[in-house]
């Protein structure tokens, strides 16, 4: 305990130095009178007395200074003066010291804040038990370029039955319900599950119990298991919420239990769902020609992915022998979530990461050098420190607190820039995307930038200290009293920094330029539609009122008519999935190919829509007649197909009047006459390729699929009418509800722009970083070396040069660095674009207008960035700079 | 500097604790001078080594200092044992005197080896 005491006391003394130093000085100064009176008194003289007193008690101020060693604590003290000093560095060369703080709170800040977003958005975690054991199993039939297709039931039972590297499957599909209580219809996002599916996946309800065996079997009594939020939104928490009903599609379905707020669907990641109902599968018959569930399945003990995907082809092989007509070509393809979901963004994550990596190389360049700068012409200080006295590790210590200092104040501003820039970024997103409302500063990122940005300022602060620490004081002393420069080896080095730093901006300028000329590109396509004013949402008719076709198009007939008698309302259309939502594909044959191998059937977007549809879409009626309402049951059964499908089966033929039918298995569809051909619609989205599509009118059924989408043409804002719509709605049925209504270009902007604008804007703050960051650079160390040669270029004025001369000698020692740079990055950014060709649409990856614009801004940048000082040198008075030091 | 410096502040430290408890409150030229005297003038005490001694003391609490005058009317500053002071004076000179026994008994050992 003793020594914590003696260290208080030590702490306190640093505080009350000046009265401690008085008090010993007159304690001193009394032992000194008292030997000396003792000495008086064995009969020595005044002077004789005082002398040998002195001489008996040794060095005063040796003496002062051991006391004050042990009263304080000299570490401390030295840190503190150390502190201190390198305060007045800092503040005495305001420029260098904010310019390191601020490169360096960028690069911690805008890294940090750009990858807690990746790390937010794109790259969730799945709640379950082991989730890197489960594997999304997906059909797949390579041929035709279908990789990700859902599996048949039949499929997914076979596999179940004979893979052992599964410990077990379950198949899962979206079911979208009507969820009504009597008041008012609502329309919620539910899925259908075999009644394993929470086992495999290994979660378990929060509250009351999951799916039994057999709860999927046909006849089984109806139960659902709800999601926290309806529970809490519904129910009220109601604790006791087992066995009570729920009603969906009209249905009564006994909820068993509740299931937690972290569940996200196993292949894309989707967290809303609000209730999950046993599927009713057949055993006896399963449907193997229907793809239509998603299979998820938990690796056994000691299975690899790849011994899993061995098995699963030969399954698969097995199945396309014992089943040709429905399994030909039909093989599996194994993806855990991860893959699975980030699939997608898989370049993209990759692109950025490699831009935050360029952003915080180039600030950690950019220190180093104004480190390196400083530390330069700082050997004068650094010789005479050491010619009084001071040995290497007080020099190195006195150049690390520096370091610390301006370490911790870059570190303290980044954090606070990664904080506003996250809480700004997420705000402006949060509107459009939910998944936003999770983002937060990652902290492990946050402190490896910070652990980067100190060991940079480190490394490249203490590099001078031992580059002079070598030498003899005594020369440096002599050297730098007229010194002309850095030594050759610093310079070539900063020379290297910044060619690299130039390459590393032109990398990042060449991946935002691409990103933006895709943008642009994407914006320009002609989507085949007029979106403008037009109305869109779901209508799914899932009660039981609607199973006969023709119920549903009396509903159709009669929602049509009361739309369209609203005021403001041009025209209205039933369709199956309005365009970018979807591609509803269905097999077909033509009359002069009526038997094709099942592998090259044709196939297309199959549409049921109403009269008005291209009126509303303002698609283009090409040859031949849309759709009246005398096209009905009983009628010759008619299509309208794009001039994509006209070419591509009738090439060279003219397709009007032409006969088709749809491949349709069982329920044998009729023959139908082509009676129009309208322009092509982009149905999957800006940047895909268009596809074949084909329109049949809801009045003529059976339909191949249910259409469950409707849209609107107004004459001002759509979303105007949407709750007249909503109201007439519910005054045909009370018990059916729209839902996603939304308008056309908000569908357009969602689906194909939005994305890429998210990356094109994140690429595109990186790249304006890198540019800022390396110009800053580039400039600090021009002025630098000007600076440095401020009395050569005195001479050479003196000497008669011309100011033109002068001019021309120091553009040029920066363009020869620039334009090592410059090549160096664009054939960087040659080779590293291809990674991101998959981003791009349009433009190549070495598309020659954005490598040359990136050329020519990094040139007139660094350009502006030498001539601003080389001007400055040659404003000099040639008598100031010859005494310039 | 290093051991030897070391054992002799401890020394030194065990010397004023004893000269504070055998004469009460005394200022630091009679503790030097009674370590000298008491020594038999075979040892020197000066500036350097008496007084980061006391202060450690202090700091540590064994002693308490304040200002008074001398026998012979001059001013000074006078340190006294504390209570803590007397007990770790106990315990020092209890350890001391087991070293120097021991030490004692090796040294006067007069068996040959084997």
């Amino acid at each position: 305990m003793n020594w914590m005491r003696g260290l208080l006391a030590r702490l306190c003394n640093l505080f009350r130095k000046e009265q401690l130093d008085s008090d010993l000085n007159n304690e001193l100064d009394s032992h000194l009178e008292l030997q000396t009176a003792d000495n008086l008194r064995s009969g020595m003289t005044a002077e004789e007395a005082r002398r040998a007193a002195v001489l008996k008690l040794g060095g005063l101020e040796q003496a002062k200074e051991s006391v004050r060693d042990q009263r304080g604590l000299p570490p401390l003290e030295t840190f503190l003066q150390d502190l201190r000093f390198g305060l007045r560095m800092l503040r005495k060369s305001p420029a260098f010291t904010a310019v390191a703080i601020l490169t360096l709170a960028l690069g911690i800040g805008a890294n940090s804040a750009i990858f807690s977003f990746i790390s937010g958005t794109l790259l969730r975690s799945f709640p379950y038990r082991d989730a890197n054991r489960l594997m999304i199993l997906w059909s797949s039939e390579p041929q035709r370029g279908w990789n990700k297709n859902i599996v048949s039931v039949a499929d997914f039972a076979d596999w179940r039955a004979q893979s052992k590297s599964f410990e077990d499957m379950a198949g899962y599909i979206d079911s979208p319900a009507n969820l009504s209580d009597g008041h008012e219809a609502m329309v919620v996002n539910g899925l259908d599950v075999t009644s394993n599916f929470f086992s495999v996946l290994g979660i378990t309800p929060e509250l009351g119990q999951s799916f039994r065996a057999g709860d999927d079997r046909p006849g089984a009594p109806k139960v659902a298991l709800i999601s926290h939020t309806l529970w809490v939104q519904r129910f009220a928490s109601d604790p006791a919420i087992a066995g009570k009903i729920i009603q969906l599609n009209q249905r009564s379905y006994t909820i068993l239990g509740v299931m937690p707020a972290s569940f996200l669907v196993p292949a894309d990641g989707e967290s809303d769902v609000k209730f999950w109902t046993p599927f009713e599968l057949d055993p006896v018959a399963p449907v193997r020609d229907v793809h239509a569930i998603f299979v998820v399945g938990r690796l056994a003990a000691g299975a690899t992915q790849r011994q899993a995907q061995q098995e699963m082809t030969l399954i698969a092989q097995r199945l396309q022998e014992q089943y040709p007509k429905s399994n030909a070509g039909w093989t599996v393809a194994l993806e855990t979530l991860n893959q699975s979901v980030s699939g997608n963004v898989r370049p993209v994550l990759l692109v950025l990461m490699g831009a935050v990596g360029c952003v915080l190389l180039i600030a950690c360049v950019n220190v180093a050098n104004l480190q390196l700068s400083r530390g330069v012409s700082r050997r004068r200080e650094f010789a005479i420190r050491g010619a009084l006295g001071a040995d290497r590790k007080r020099v190195v210590r006195q150049l690390l607190t520096e370091s610390i200092l301006l370490s911790f104040s870059a570190a303290i501003l980044g954090i606070l820039l990664a904080q506003w820039s996250v809480e700004l970024v997420r705000k402006i997103y949060l509107a459009s995307d939910p998944g936003f409302a999770a983002v937060r500063v990652d902290v492990r990122v946050l402190l490896f930038t910070l652990a980067l940005s100190f060991v940079t300022a480190f490394l490249f602060g203490l590099a001078p200290a031992w580059m002079t620490s070598g030498v003899n004081p005594q020369q440096t002393l002599k050297e730098s009293g007229r010194s002309s420069g850095a030594s050759a080896k610093t310079h070539s080095l900063r020379g290297v920094l910044v060619a690299g730093e130039c390459a590393l901006a032109v990398v990042l300028l060449v991946g935002a330029g691409l990103l933006i000329r895709t943008f642009d590109a994407v914006t320009r396509v002609d989507p085949g539609f007029d979106p403008h004013n037009v109305l869109s949402f779901h209508i799914s008719l899932a009660g039981s009122n609607y199973e006969a076709p023709a119920d549903r198009a009396v509903f159709y007939d009669r929602m049509l008519e009361k739309i369209k008698s609203l005021p403001g309302v041009e025209a209205a259309s039933i369709v199956t999935v309005p365009p970018f939502l979807g591609y509803n594909g269905w097999g077909f044959i033509t009359e002069e190919n009526p038997a094709p191998p099942p592998e090259e059937e044709p196939d297309g977007s199959y549409q049921v829509i109403g009269p008005e549809y291209f009126q509303v879409l303002r698609i283009p009626l090409l040859q031949g007649r849309t759709f009246t309402l005398a096209d009905r049951q009983g009628s010759a059964p008619v299509t309208i197909i794009n001039k994509t499908l006209a070419r591509k089966y009738w090439p060279g033929e003219d397709a009007l009047g032409k006969h088709m039918r749809m491949s349709g298995g069982e329920t044998n569809p009729p023959w139908m006459t082509v009676v129009g051909i309208v322009g092509d619609v982009r149905r999957l989205g800006l940047a895909e390729e268009l596809t074949p599509e084909l329109y049949v009118p809801y009045r003529q059924y059976p339909w191949m699929n249910l259409p469950h989408s409707a849209v609107v043409r107004t004459y001002a804002n759509p979303m105007l009418v949407a709750d007249s719509i909503r109201r007439s709605v519910s005054e045909i049925d009370p018990n059916e509800a729209i839902d996603s209504v939304t308008t056309m270009e908000r569908i357009i902007h969602l689906r194909s722009l939005n994305d890429r604008s998210f990356n094109m804007v994140l690429l595109g703050i990186l790249a304006a970083l890198a540019l800022l960051l390396s110009v800053v650079g580039i400039y600090s160390v021009m002025s630098y070396s000007v600076s440095q040669r401020t009395q050569e270029i005195g001479v050479r004025l003196a000497l008669g040069a011309r100011r033109k001369d002068v001019l021309w000698l120091v553009l040029q020692m920066g363009a020869k660095t620039a334009i090592v740079g410059v090549a160096v990055g664009l054939c960087a950014a040659l080779i590293l674009s291809r990674f991101m060709s998959s981003l791009l649409f349009k433009v190549s990856a070495a598309d020659p207008i954005t490598f040359a614009s990136v050329a020519i801004l990094l040139s007139a940048v660094v350009f502006l960035a030498n001539y601003i000082p080389a001007r400055r040198a040659t404003r000099v008075d040639p008598l100031v700079a010859l005494r310039y030091e | 500097m290093g051991d030897k410096n070391d054992v002799w502040q401890g020394t030194l430290a065990l010397m004023i604790l004893k000269t504070l408890q055998t004469l009460g409150a005394l200022h630091g030229y009679g503790i030097a001078r009674r370590i000298e005297q008491t020594s038999g003038d075979l040892l020197s005490v000066n500036y350097g080594t008496l007084y980061p001694a006391l202060l450690k003391l202090e700091q540590e609490g064994y002693i308490a200092s304040e200002w008074g005058v001398s026998d012979n009317n001059r001013k000074a500053k006078f340190y006294k044992l504390t209570r803590a002071g007397r007990k770790q004076l106990e315990r020092e000179a209890r350890e001391w005197e087991q070293t120097t026994a021991i030490l004692a008994r090796f040294l006067s050992s007069k068996e040959q080896p084997s």
